[in-house]
């Protein structure tokens, strides 16, 4: 039955390897890799350190005074979206070069300031998740297959890169950037998704067997995830009410024993959404020098809750052979934590934790309750058993190189 | 053995992590426990400018009077950041008063951004030490625009839930006579009037000598605080107070004054000093 899953899933992800919109976003993505490293650890210096609520700021109460912090911020969310520009630049150049276009340099110039459009208005700073990477890709494929059929249909002989013809496209995508920027910035739908969230059926197991399954699912997808579903979610009805509970009386019955942070964050997300911190752990023992780097070069920011240099590196984005252990870990986190709550096991995670606390630690330093690090621990090593033989065929197979 | 290393160090750190985090959620929510069970809600004092921690001292005497049941804790913020306490907070006074005072006590917008600044760092001392929640607030002349500036920038409904604000004499618009012409403060505190707490019930008292000024403040920049708090708050109420004592450096001591913060702020107590339902 296992052996057979995996043999579908491999099948599945050859097939949808050698689509030409995926395997190009695949090399893009590993092209983007070092810049994004640069990033990664320069926002988890700047949560661990710099920032004034960062994790050790916090638990050693410094009071340090770093000068222009605020503009060192901005930078920081600034190469975030450096990031995606360079990734739809670099993604343009490779398709447009395997649909056989030789004048790239406009549309990888228009799709590089597009994503910039996309993000960022005039003076201001990204305030939402740039992890929207199925819309930079798409909009780049988009752009893409439109250029290649105009140049088809405009091109006369011999035409100059920058010719009038060419500019009037690059404004017309351009403008649809900007018009994208302005819907995708609208807060009616992160506020209606927290209204969501906070709905008592999310405290329910049905509603934390759902979570669970489609936050990972939705990650894969590259589609943008509520910050409830990637950091402490602090701001949920059920958990503020559990902590009113527990700090009026120390005894009291809790009202929402088990919700998106006692289960959910404390169990499924170690690592980042999908448990992925099992797949850094697994990296290190791979007989690939490669991968053995991703594995070490992944493992800090992975500790706490970052998995997106394994998101472009391994990569993880659409690929079939990734999404099954993905979805079957964080599943089984939250089945492990669900059961061990209503049933006494351990106590639930409801008392506030520092701001970027590694996950593994959430349901230990949340409840006070040593017998759930006995209970993540156990999770943990289920998740490599999940992991590892899909990544010892990812390590094996990189046909999208070829 | 470098996946050794590695994997020792990663357990290692989350060890310390472990620890030292067990040690702050520890301390912190025993803090918390303690604000969310607290039955202490004081009223806070801010002096106007030029003024210091004595500043009400007769206006807390005739409050205390015939009986003393309100003890009186007195903090003078240095331009360091350095707090230094006089007088205390009997135990079991579910609302004592507290005078907060600066070392820098000068006029000005400058100095009033650092004034709410050094409140501040006074008001998260204070509930770290004494551990309330709830409190009210008055603040004479300058104080009341100190008040202003911490609740648009500092203040937070998850630290803090002040009830009732009430300014005396207080000048939104410094001397300026006419709402027409607003100052650079003025309108920064419109802009952020919506970070104001939406449960807060503002009184402010205006004095008049002359129909115009209470002698120092023009009584249209003290209705100027209309612009800031209205539709803002849960309430807000203007009051004018005249006569004799109606000068602004006397409106501490305004009968009419002292009757309104009875009425408004004290809790009524009975024989015993306890508060009465």
């Amino acid at each position: 039955m296992i052996k057979k899953t995996i043999d579908i899933t491999t099948k599945l992800d050859n097939f949808v390897l050698k689509n030409r919109m995926i395997s190009t976003t695949l090399f893009a993505m590993k092209q983007t890799l070092p810049l994004l490293a640069v990033c990664v650890y320069a926002r988890l210096i700047s949560q661990l350190i710099l920032s004034p609520n960062a994790l050790f700021v916090t638990l050693f109460d410094w009071r340090l005074r770093i000068p222009a912090i605020f503009q060192l911020q901005e930078m920081l969310s600034l190469l975030e979206v450096f990031v995606l520009m360079i990734l739809s630049a670099t993604f343009t150049k490779r398709y447009l070069s395997v649909r056989k276009v030789t004048q790239t340099t406009l549309p990888t110039l228009t799709n590089f300031l597009g994503t910039y459009f996309l993000f960022l208005g005039k003076g201001q700073t990204p305030t939402y998740d740039t992890s929207q990477y199925l819309l930079v890709i798409l909009l780049s494929f988009i752009s893409c297959e439109s250029f290649y059929f105009y140049q088809k249909f405009v091109s006369g002989d011999n035409p100059q890169p920058f010719a009038v013809r060419f500019l009037i496209w690059a404004a017309l995508i351009l403008l649809i950037d900007v018009a994208l920027h302005f819907a995708i910035q609208r807060s009616v739908v992160r506020s209606a998704l927290n209204t969501l969230l906070s709905n008592n059926f999310f405290t329910t197991f049905i509603g934390l067997v759902i979570i669970s399954v489609v936050a990972p699912l939705l990650w894969w997808l590259g589609i943008g995830l509520p910050r409830e579903l990637i950091n402490n979610p602090s701001t949920i009805n059920a958990v503020i009410k559990n902590l009113d509970t527990i700090l009026t009386n120390t005894n009291a019955t809790l009202p929402y024993p088990t919700n998106l942070y006692s289960v959910y964050t404390a169990f499924s997300l170690f690592g980042g959404v999908g448990s992925t911190l099992a797949i850094s752990f697994i990296l290190l023992f791979s007989i690939r020098k490669k991968q053995q780097h991703l594995g070490m070069l992944s493992l800090l920011p992975s500790l706490f809750n970052s998995n997106q240099l394994l998101y472009f590196g391994l990569p993880i984005f659409l690929r079939p052979l990734m999404l099954v252990p993905m979805i079957l870990t964080s599943l089984l986190g939250t089945l492990i934590g669900y059961t061990a709550i209503v049933t006494h096991l351990i106590k639930p995670a409801t008392l506030s934790t520092p701001n970027t606390t590694p996950s593994t630690l959430v349901s230990f330093l949340g409840s006070n309750d040593s017998w759930s690090l006995l209970i993540v621990v156990i999770i943990f090593a289920l998740s490599v058993v999940i992991y590892r033989p899909f990544i010892v065929i990812e390590t094996s197979e990189v046909s999208y190189e070829k | 053995m470098r996946n050794k290393v590695i994997i020792i160090l990663s357990l290692l750190l989350m060890a310390i992590i472990g620890f030292f985090g067990h040690d702050w959620v520890t301390h912190t929510n025993n803090n918390q426990a303690k604000i969310q069970n607290s039955r202490m809600a004081p009223i806070i004092f801010i002096p106007g400018s030029s003024a210091t921690i004595n500043r009400f001292d007769n206006l807390l005497s005739k409050l205390n009077n015939p009986k003393s049941t309100h003890s009186i804790l007195k903090v003078q913020v240095n331009t360091d950041g350095k707090l230094v306490y006089s007088g205390h907070i009997r135990a079991n006074d579910e609302q004592p008063f507290i005078v907060i005072g600066f070392q820098n006590n000068r006029d000005g917008y400058d100095n009033i951004k650092k004034q709410y600044r050094w409140l501040n760092t006074a008001m998260t001392d204070l509930q770290e030490r004494y551990h309330f929640r709830n409190f009210q607030a008055i603040g004479h002349s300058n104080g009341g625009l100190i008040w202003t500036g911490f609740l648009e920038n500092y203040y937070s409904s998850d630290n803090f839930n002040m009830t009732t604000l009430m300014t005396l004499g207080t000048p939104y618009n410094f001397s300026e006579v006419t709402l027409a012409r607003r100052t650079v403060m003025l309108t920064d505190y419109i802009n952020k009037s919506k970070n104001l707490p939406k449960g807060l019930s503002v009184y402010s008292i205006a004095g008049t000598e002359d129909y115009t000024d209470d002698g120092i403040v023009p009584v249209q920049s003290v209705i100027a605080g209309k612009y800031i708090f209205q539709k803002h708050v849960k309430a807000y109420t203007q009051i004018t107070v005249s006569g004799s004592d109606a000068q602004h450096s006397s409106l501490p001591e305004n009968s009419e004054v002292v009757s309104l913060i009875q009425e408004y702020l004290l809790t009524k107590t009975d024989n015993t000093g306890r508060p009465t339902p």
